[in-house]
């Protein structure tokens, strides 16, 4: 059974924009669901 | 920056927090962006209380006496504490070695040299760093106590960390505290491609009851210590920090470090200040320029600083002293946002969310290097 994978990253950065982000939303059976910066609040 | 992303990269979910991020059910699998955060994830937190016996114990074991290995080790931990790692545990290797080399002299102590009226002047003889600093700031502190305004020009010292700790200091005091200090020729002066002028770290820091606030940079753009971490995540830094080898501007911290060409703050003026802070160090404490820090090798000691105290609760009141800085703070928190999503800060304001956390969950301490302290 086909499953799409839904992936959550931690980091979005300048590598994460251009090198990391959208691999998760181009791949076959895979989203890209959520994010979030880890900056000390 | 996080919602703005998530719009980028039309992604439904954007989290101020990991934990919320990890706590959403509808997330099967997480992936984490960022070498650096993965290995600080990965690394031991060690407690506020066990860090500081561990530099205790090193300093102690190498010939210091008690007191002073006590107020070095205190230091360097808060340092850790408030997320400048690069200044505080990260560090502690180097002063060891500086110790070992016999740059740094355990046994010394500050002494007077001379005074006139609120000015003094004392020689540092080389002794650890952010203890003559500390104690510089105290005798400034007293200083101002007496005449509103405390100066002391300290020569012959060694690096004093992270200096913000003196202004934290001057604050916790509710003194206005600025120092500074000279460095090792480390940065190009504005039109050179050789360096020549040190890039002269500079403190101010006004007190308050809900934070202080401390201005801690040096006279370069983006110190070392922070193009080394940018290097290591991989990151561009966001705004040109230096030259590459072709003479070109550069965000590259690789690129940077290969050619030492890094850029001032504010182009000429940064060099500027840097030139005449050097000089009014050297000149009121009678110590050693950059140039004279230069002649003694690569290594960097016997540096010349300044410490100023101003008694900012007497001179101000308590009230006209909270309500002004409560006044300034409160306008610029209230700044129309470039991004949503990032607050306005004022200077120190970070430090406080890093103290917290580490207070309650540890300071990340990498394995290699926590391996390394226990073993000296």
């Amino acid at each position: 059974m086909k499953k799409t994978i839904r992936w959550g990253m931690i980091g979005c950065g300048t590598v994460a924009e251009v090198k990391s982000g959208p691999g998760f939303y181009k791949a076959r059976d895979s989203s890209f669901d959520a994010v979030t910066i880890p900056i000390l609040q | 920056m996080t919602r703005a992303f998530a719009q980028r990269h039309r992604v439904a979910s954007a989290f101020d927090t990991t934990e919320q991020l990890l706590a959403d059910q509808a997330i099967d699998a997480v992936y984490i962006d960022d070498r650096q955060l993965i290995k600080e994830q990965l690394m031991p937190r060690i407690q506020f209380e066990e860090l500081k016996a561990e530099f205790k114990r090193v300093l102690i074991k190498k010939g210091c006496d008690e007191s002073s290995a006590d107020l070095s080790a205190q230091l360097m931990t808060q340092t850790s504490c408030d997320g400048v790692y690069s200044h505080g545990v990260n560090r502690f290797p180097r002063v060891i070695d500086y110790i070992d080399k016999g740059y740094i002299d355990l046994k010394a102590k500050p002494t007077r040299v001379d005074g006139m009226g609120a000015f003094e002047r004392w020689d540092g003889n080389l002794g650890l760093g952010n203890v003559n600093a500390k104690l510089s700031m105290d005798r400034a502190i007293e200083l101002a106590r007496a005449n509103g305004i405390g100066c002391v020009a300290l020569s012959n010292t060694n690096h004093w960390l992270r200096g913000g700790s003196y202004g934290w200091q001057a604050a916790d005091a509710g003194c206005v505290g600025i120092c500074w200090t000279n460095t090792q020729p480390n940065m190009p002066a504005w039109g050179a491609r050789d360096r020549r002028i040190g890039n002269n770290p500079f403190v101010m820091a006004v007190p308050r009851h809900e934070g202080h606030v401390v201005v801690d940079i040096a006279m370069a753009q983006f110190s070392y210590g922070q193009m080394e971490s940018s290097a290591m995540r991989g990151d561009l830094l966001p705004v040109p920090g230096g030259y590459d080898e072709q003479g070109q501007l550069s965000c590259d911290p690789k690129e940077i470090a290969k050619t030492w060409r890094v850029l001032p703050v504010g182009y000429w003026k940064g060099s500027s200040m840097s030139i005449v802070m050097d000089m009014i160090a050297a000149v009121l404490s009678g110590g050693r320029s950059t140039v004279g820090v230069g002649k003694l090798g690569s290594d960097e000691y016997g540096l010349s600083q300044v410490f100023i105290a101003l008694d900012a609760t007497r001179i101000a009141g308590e009230d006209y002293l909270a309500s002004a800085i409560s006044e300034a703070i409160e306008n610029i928190h209230g700044s129309a946002r470039v991004d949503p999503d990032q607050p306005v800060l004022y200077p120190g304001e970070r430090s406080m969310g890093y103290r917290k956390d580490n207070l309650a969950n540890g300071i990340p301490v990498g394995d290699e290097l926590w391996a390394r302290i226990k073993a000296l």
